[in-house]
């Protein structure tokens, strides 16, 4: 036997591989936070923002002109708030629907969610639901969208109470097709409403309102602490479904919760905002370059990436154009795009 | 002691059957070999006995509890699987890899303590791959892979062990590897049962074969019992010899290629016994030429090859002496030849009519070839009556050889 045999191997344990990814990232975070909050059509110093926010956040009193407050509170910060939460939600989203789908090129509009949410968003604008339900016409409908493609999306792939993972795509494909295509047909009798539709297909974050946003963040944050539970059998799934099973994992159960909360997660990503590109399916990527393919850093890491590069694409989305605003959503594609395609580079390169 | 037992299971995909009432058990401190051609339900059996693939009909215990009420944790803790699904790519390394093993041990979370962590490096050690700890997955061969998704199950820290097909792809040294691991783990108490392809692996180191033939279990018992040409030819529909190795364990060998319908080539009759003429009987036949032999003992191994390829031959009884019959059909055959072969047989008062039938072919002035290797006076066990027949065979023109290759040219400048 070798003299080393009774020291063990390097190896770094999981809780100080995840101080250590959040003590980098958080901080990453709270700066895009603040560059997002300080750059904007009106300049306002960073230390106004600071005792804005700081004032806010304590329950105190700003002691700023009530307008600035006003527009670095309901305005900024609310904005600034929505793309953390969505670009978390889409990067954790992405990356949970990459391992459980053993696939890389896996997002989380993949399976239809985005599609049927347009489809209940663009019904809504035709039918000018938008003051309905307490002024979240748009995003209930949106939700509606989402959650009835994904009933269907199961329905059609489940075989004697097991859904394959073929059969999970397949189906996500057609029943989203079908969406996409109900989206068309809202789109072409819905007259001078068309624009609105249209803009709300290439998501945008200036929809930012604290009550929304509140939605947001209830479906948002309990679904991926939800889903971060699951980090570690998806871990296991990565070995193949048959190998998971034989490890003690109840990997029938594990799939459909993971693709009900997963669904449910991108939902509320897509409801209020509309579809923004790229971010489910590139943070990942970048997430397990640098923390590797452990679920239980991983998805941390792609959600505290994915907050922050939202904020920092809908802060240039805002501001960088001297024609005026253009949607996040585009801005997204135009990096993402190039990007993804030089991680697949990079891949086969080596 | 634990044992895993299948008792008379049917399973079906769909609705097509592929196992039927099959009963098998597996216990603590046994290899046990699943063999059979393929499709013959092999996979299926191991899917049924690692809770994968619920049977329709019949029942599996583990420890006398029925495997799928159990839930899914509690089997792994006692049973772990080594699939034939290749290790995942994704960039773990091999011990973030083999910690998985331990997740039956641990909460949800899979928050591993450093006692895992010794047990998982423990496991590296005992498949001997310690070094490969830190290696990304990726970048091992698939025989270390194949010892590191081993370590894996090991950490598992089961009782009973199941691998499909654990020595499929691999080198033949990184097989007999993977054997002898088997059976160093059987050794410390493990129960063992390995789908294996390979029939000879499956006999020369299993206590234990099963083999497998449409969906039921044909044969089970020792290697000697079920590894039978009898059985091969029934499940695998071919002719193989069977022979034991010196442990005393079966070993097959397949007859060479199949014998090529003889295309106006010569005629070579080997006059041969005891293993001297099987190897060229399956070179010549494959060669395509028309090969003959005799006079062979039933139950010799040259017989055997004959038989297996099909040759025309003249057969005597077990252990007999060559008969007057025989004699003179075996002067007939050898007469008819183009060429005649006398392989370096040991002789005795049996068979040493076979050395007068190869000098009167070489007296008729056939073409006559012996091998003069080993020497013919170390094989006379006739009182000098095999030497002083191969001086007259040289008297007689015909031609001494010293190896196969040697002969093959010879042959090969006739034609």
């Amino acid at each position: 036997m070798a003299a080393s045999a009774p020291g063990l191997p390097h190896h770094r344990a999981l809780i100080p591989r995840l101080l250590g990814t959040l003590a980098v990232l958080v901080p990453v975070v709270l700066m895009a936070a603040g560059v997002s909050l300080a750059i904007g059509a009106a300049d306002i110093p960073l230390r106004r923002i600071a005792s804005c926010v700081f004032a806010h956040l304590t329950g105190g009193r700003s002691h700023l002109p009530p307008e600035t407050d006003l527009l670095i509170w309901n305005v900024r910060a609310s904005r600034v708030v929505l793309g953390a939460l969505v670009g978390m939600a889409l990067a954790v989203a992405g990356g949970t629907f990459q391992g459980l789908l053993r696939n890389p090129l896996a997002d989380p509009y993949l399976i239809g969610v985005s599609a049927g949410a347009g489809a209940g968003a663009a019904f809504a604008l035709m039918r000018h639901l938008q003051e309905a339900a307490w002024g979240l016409g748009v995003p209930l409908f949106a939700f509606l969208g989402a959650a009835v493609t994904m009933a269907g999306v199961y329905a059609l792939a489940q075989v004697r109470g097991k859904v394959p993972m073929e059969a999970f795509i397949l189906a996500g494909v057609v029943v989203g097709s079908f969406m996409w295509s109900l989206v068309t047909v809202f789109m072409s009798v819905a007259g001078q409403d068309l624009g609105s539709i249209v803009f709300w297909l290439m998501g945008r974050l200036e929809v930012g309102e604290w009550r929304q946003v509140g939605v947001v963040a209830a479906l948002a944050v309990p679904s991926a602490l939800i889903l971060y539970g699951y980090a570690h059998q998806l871990n296991l799934l990565t070995l193949g479904e048959e190998a998971a099973r034989q490890s003690g994992v109840e990997v029938e159960r594990l799939k459909v919760r993971v693709i009900l909360v997963g669904s449910l997660l991108t939902a509320a990503a897509v409801c209020l905002t509309g579809i923004i590109g790229f971010v489910g399916l590139v943070i990942p990527h970048i997430a397990r370059r640098l923390v590797g393919p452990d679920h239980r850093v991983l998805l941390p890491a792609a959600g505290l990436i994915g907050a922050a590069f939202l904020m920092l694409a809908d802060t240039v989305a805002r501001s960088a154009f001297s024609f005026g605003e253009i949607p996040v959503g585009v801005i997204t594609s135009l990096l993402g795009a190039p990007f993804f395609c030089y991680l697949l580079r990079a891949r086969s390169g080596g | 002691m634990a044992v895993l037992a299948a008792s008379r299971v049917t399973a079906a995909y769909l609705d097509a059957p592929v196992l039927r009432e099959v009963s098998l058990a597996v216990s603590s401190g046994e290899l046990l070999a699943l063999v059979g051609p393929n499709g013959s339900g092999k996979s299926t059996l191991v899917r049924v006995l690692s809770r994968v693939l619920r049977p329709q009909s019949g029942e599996v215990t583990l420890d006398g509890q029925p495997l799928y009420r159990l839930e899914g944790r509690a089997v792994a803790r006692r049973l772990a699987v080594v699939g034939q699904e290749p290790a995942p790519g994704f960039g773990f390394t091999v011990l973030e890899l083999v910690l998985m093993g331990r997740s039956p041990h641990l909460g949800r979370f899979g928050l591993e303590r450093r006692r895992d962590l010794e047990i998982a490096a423990q496991a590296l050690e005992r498949v001997g791959a310690g070094d490969l700890a830190g290696r990304s997955v990726a970048a091992t061969s698939g025989g270390e892979r194949q010892r590191v998704m081993i370590a894996r199950a090991l950490a598992q820290e089961p009782e009973l062990l199941i691998l499909d097909e654990p020595t499929a792809h691999l080198d033949l040294n990184h097989q007999l590897e993977i054997m002898g691991l088997l059976c160093r783990l059987r050794d410390e108490g493990l129960g063992v049962l390995a789908v294996l392809h390979d029939l000879n692996l499956a006999a020369s180191y299993c206590d234990r074969v099963a083999l497998m033939h449409q969906g039921r279990v044909l044969a089970e018992g020792k290697p000697g019992e079920v590894i039978t040409a009898e059985h091969v030819r029934r499940t695998y529909g071919m002719e193989v010899l069977v022979r034991e190795s010196p442990a005393g364990r079966p070993y097959l060998t397949t007859p060479g290629p199949a014998p090529q319908p003889h295309s106006g080539r010569l005629h070579v009759h080997l006059i041969c016994g005891a293993g001297t003429g099987e190897g060229l009987m399956g070179t010549l036949a494959g060669a395509g030429y028309r090969v003959s032999a005799g006079v062979l003992n039933v139950e010799d191994s040259d017989q055997a090859a004959a038989e297996a390829l099909g040759l025309e031959r003249i057969e005597e009884a077990p252990f007999s002496p060559i008969s007057d019959e025989s004699h003179a059909r075996h002067l007939d055959l050898a007469g008819a030849a183009d060429a005649v072969v006398l392989l370096p047989i040991p002789v005795g008062s049996g068979n040493v009519r076979n050395l007068e039938a190869a000098l009167t072919a070489a007296r008729a002035g056939r073409p006559v070839f012996y091998f003069t290797e080993p020497p013919p006076v170390e094989r006379d066990f006739a009182g000098g009556e095999a030497t002083r027949l191969h001086a007259e065979l040289l008297a007689a023109g015909a031609r001494p050889v010293a190896t196969s290759a040697e002969l093959i040219a010879a042959l090969e400048r006739m034609a």
